[in-house]
């Protein structure tokens, strides 16, 4: 099957609770809340049925406790197939995929970037929940602007209860909204690369997870095609597993020889 | 070999985590924290 | 590079964000850079609830968006380059002409001066890196170069009165001249023969490059208005402290001509290889009979080659195997075709008479190492040394930094005196015309750069790319086409070029094969 179409499913399975806007109600309160999604999305957003994975770590570090849940949850998954949520089901990545096709000036950044990834998940989700006893990742997270923040107060559907509350912070987030949307029109899955604490996560898993991509030394001709296809840059004939790799399988797909293999 | 024992490892590590998750009541947590709305996300003080 | 219509959709973008995009016909590209600027800003003003603190980094990213879209609408979509790009030492563009010669259009190429040259005698790096060698043979650029129409796309010429002065007039310095005489610059090149071209000129035989060829392309090089004197040796005829008051920056491109010597005895009476190419091509001939080559690389293999032209039986020596051979395996393999034997790790020791000694050698860690007891002896009417040439620069010893092996020091193009650049052999050692021409064209990006005194970030961000109309053709089972080669029987008779012109169609069919990477493999 196509990944866009994978993606395209991915989105509603976790998104599809249109009674809110049909009936005007706020969003999905229900039982399935209790569950987390696997993929970044908001739990604010009025189509989400599930929790956000960030913001229930920041929800328990906040409270002093330990999410022991939430990390089994996401250990549970990363350890199968790595980072291949992000390249199959995450909506904010399919979002990125998109959005890089349209053609405008590209510019590539460089590796050492991608590790900033580390420290916002460190720095923010869990030192810094921990000591302000707040969702300090959500404070400056574009996917909650994108998904609740913009959609909710422009469509208000708490009869005009949001927006008198609107300051500095709102405006704070638009402008990191904006930003986000333009680094991802021009430079491959940015967010996904430098930003997201869940791709940070699930990159711990990559090296050891039971999915791995493998390389035929004897087939591979260095192409470079890999590089070429790759949507996070990454040089797939040298590092196959790198923390970076989202499991796309692009490169299986096109390679020219077939030197790259899904391997256990 | 090394890739499998980490692998087993963590496998069981986060079952373990998962099911202590679960006996803590997790869940609950989880869900009223997402029934609420998150104002941080909408950039609401 | 321009067509003029960056011009304007960059005046469009400064005004209405994401105008100058649609204008130049990038839809989805306008689309978004708007969406993102007046979404934000209309969002804002909805929303309104009056003025604080966190407007200020709204501004920042309006501000940030701005800029960005207009260096968008001046610069472009920019294609990442594929490997036969990535691969070129001259910096061509190999998928965009091939690209255009199966769309059978004219291809707008940025000015490369030895383009058809490169056609005929590189040892084309492109190919040796083609993503179509997953599936077959690598598309033969280098032969497709001979059949692009192409439209030199040529810098912007801006009136200056500064002046350039370039030693030698070899594919580095004519293709620096060029350049810079495009940008509008005065220059004069020098050149201690007595006719321009350099090492393609002295030394690339017949039979591989025709004189006619290099004179058509040195013309078209020089009728551009450079001031050419040939005959003037800097050092001998005019000082190098003469050179720098009248110009204002000079640049080597002497290369490397001086051939290494063995150091062995009895070396009074060998040939050197460049010697004999320089006067085979001049029209003299050398009947020796058995001749022996001493060298692996290009020169050795042309010496030999040109040497059986003669009649002569020519044996090529080399201190390492056969495939270690620096030379081209094709140019190597026609060497073979004609007759000529290669004898792989043996070193010469010493000449007495037509006696001449060798021994062998074997390879350990990829270093050839002397076999004790191992010494043989040939008997040769004549031994040719063709183990690799060194720059001939003492007259500017004092001046600049060179390495060990003679070889002048360059950061970027430019040498350890603030004055003198330098580019070619002479920086990188004996390597190809290619390598050559590249060097040229850099340099004058560098010395424009620094004659007009604009940074280097600058420099870049008023690069901006060609709007290409390139077109994703369906993959061809096809194999790669053969290039017809003359018999090694009739070949070494003459000295008329071995390979010959495949016709414009075939050379059609060859560019389709091309698997134009960055359209096909992109995210």
């Amino acid at each position: 099957m196509r990944r866009w179409i994978i993606q395209t499913i991915a989105f509603f399975a976790g998104n599809h609770y249109f009674q809110s806007i049909i009936r005007n109600e706020g969003f999905y309160q229900g039982p399935l809340k209790r569950f987390c999604f696997p993929y970044f999305t908001c739990y604010s957003c009025p189509l989400a049925v599930a929790s956000c994975p960030l913001g229930s770590i920041q929800h328990f570090l906040s409270l002093q406790l330990i999410p022991f849940y939430v990390i089994g949850f996401l250990g549970l998954i990363g350890v199968f197939i790595g980072r291949m949520v992000c390249g199959y089901l995450c909506p904010i990545g399919f979002l990125q995929d998109i959005l890089y096709r349209i053609k405008s000036f590209k510019f590539k950044i460089p590796n050492w970037l991608a590790n900033l990834k580390y420290v916002f998940l460190f720095g923010l989700v869990v030192i810094g929940a921990y000591l302000t006893a707040e969702p300090a990742f959500c404070k400056i997270c574009p996917v909650g602007s994108t998904q609740a923040g913009i959609p909710l107060v422009l469509w208000d559907p708490f009869q005009s209860s949001l927006r008198p509350l609107i300051g500095w912070h709102y405006y704070f987030k638009v402008s990191i909204f904006a930003l986000f949307l333009l680094l991802i029109i021009s430079s491959r899955r940015f967010f996904c690369r430098v930003m997201c604490p869940l791709g940070a996560i699930y990159s711990l898993f990559n090296r050891f997870s039971i999915l791995q991509l493998r390389v035929n030394k004897d087939k591979c001709i260095e192409c470079n095609s890999c590089e070429l296809l790759c949507p996070m840059g990454i040089k797939v004939y040298q590092q196959p597993n790198q923390a970076d790799c989202i499991r796309c399988f692009e490169c299986v797909k096109k390679c020219p020889t077939k030197a790259v293999y899904v391997g256990w | 070999m090394l890739r499998r024992i980490i692998f087993l490892i963590v496998l069981i590590a986060s079952i373990l985590l998962t099911y202590h998750g679960i006996k803590l009541d997790d869940p609950a947590e989880v869900m009223n924290n997402g029934n609420l709305l998150c104002l941080s996300c909408m950039g609401i003080e | 590079m321009s067509d003029g219509k960056n011009k304007i959709s960059t005046i469009i973008s400064v005004f209405l964000v994401g105008g100058g995009q649609i204008y130049s016909g990038r839809i989805w590209a306008g689309i978004a850079f708007a969406l993102t600027f007046y979404g934000t800003i209309a969002l804002i003003k909805i929303i309104w609830t009056g003025f604080n603190f966190g407007f200020y980094p709204l501004l920042v990213v309006w501000i940030i968006i701005w800029l960005y879209n207009i260096l968008d609408a001046y610069k472009g979509y920019c294609y990442e380059p594929p490997p036969c790009e990535r691969n070129c030492p001259a910096g061509i563009r190999p998928w965009i002409y091939l690209n255009y010669l199966a769309q059978d259009k004219p291809a707008p190429l940025s000015y490369i001066p030895f383009f058809e040259i490169l056609g005929m005698v590189c040892p084309a790096p492109c190919e040796d890196h083609c993503t179509r060698r997953a599936y077959d043979d690598p598309v033969a650029i280098k032969h497709l170069k001979l059949g692009v129409k192409k439209v030199w796309i040529r810098p912007k010429a801006r009136k200056s009165n500064a002046s350039v002065g370039i030693v030698g007039a070899g594919p580095c310095g004519l293709s620096l001249a060029a350049s810079l005489k495009l940008r509008g610059y005065q220059v004069t090149v020098m050149e201690r023969e007595g006719y321009p071209g350099g090492m393609p000129a002295i030394a690339i035989p017949e039979f591989r490059l025709p004189t006619s060829v290099l004179k058509k392309e040195v013309d078209e090089i020089l009728s551009l208005g450079i001031e050419l004197r040939t005959g003037v040796e800097v050092g001998r005829d005019i000082s190098i402290d003469e050179l720098l008051d009248r110009f204002d920056l000079i640049t080597i491109a002497v290369g490397a001509m001086k051939p290494l010597r063995l150091d062995i005895p009895g070396e009074e009476r060998v040939c050197y290889g460049i010697d004999i190419l320089r006067r085979a091509k001049k029209g003299e001939r050398f009947e020796f009979g058995r001749v022996g080559v001493i060298g692996g690389g290009n020169t050795a293999i042309d010496v030999a080659r040109t040497l059986v032209r003669f009649g002569n039986e020519v044996k090529i020596y080399y201190r390492r195997r056969a495939e270690d051979m620096p030379a081209e395996p094709e140019d190597r393999e026609e060497a073979v075709e004609e007759g000529i034997e290669i004898i792989p790790l043996v070193l010469p020791i010493g000449i007495e008479g037509k006696r001449h000694h060798f021994i062998r050698t074997r390879i350990v860690d990829g270093r050839p190492e002397i076999v004790e007891n191992s010494e043989f002896e040939v008997e040769l009417d004549q031994l040719v040394i063709a183990i690799g040439q060194e720059p001939d620069i003492d007259f500017l010893k004092d001046k600049l930094l060179t390495d060990q092996r003679g070889f002048i020091v360059v950061k970027n193009g430019r040498s350890s005196h603030p004055k003198i650049y330098a580019g070619g052999d002479v920086v990188a050692g004996p390597k190809t015309i290619a390598h050559a021409v590249g060097h040229g064209l850099r340099i004058a990006q560098r010395i424009d750069q620094n004659l007009r005194k604009i940074p280097g970030f600058f420099a870049w961000l008023g690069k901006r790319e060609y709007p290409f109309e390139l077109k994703l053709l369906p993959f061809t089972e096809r194999r790669r086409m053969m290039i017809p080669h003359r018999n090694s029987e009739s070949r070494i008779k003459d000295f008329e070029p071995v390979e010959l012109i495949p016709s414009p169609d075939e050379m059609k069919r060859e560019a389709e094969r091309c698997l134009v990477c960055p359209l096909r493999y992109r995210p």
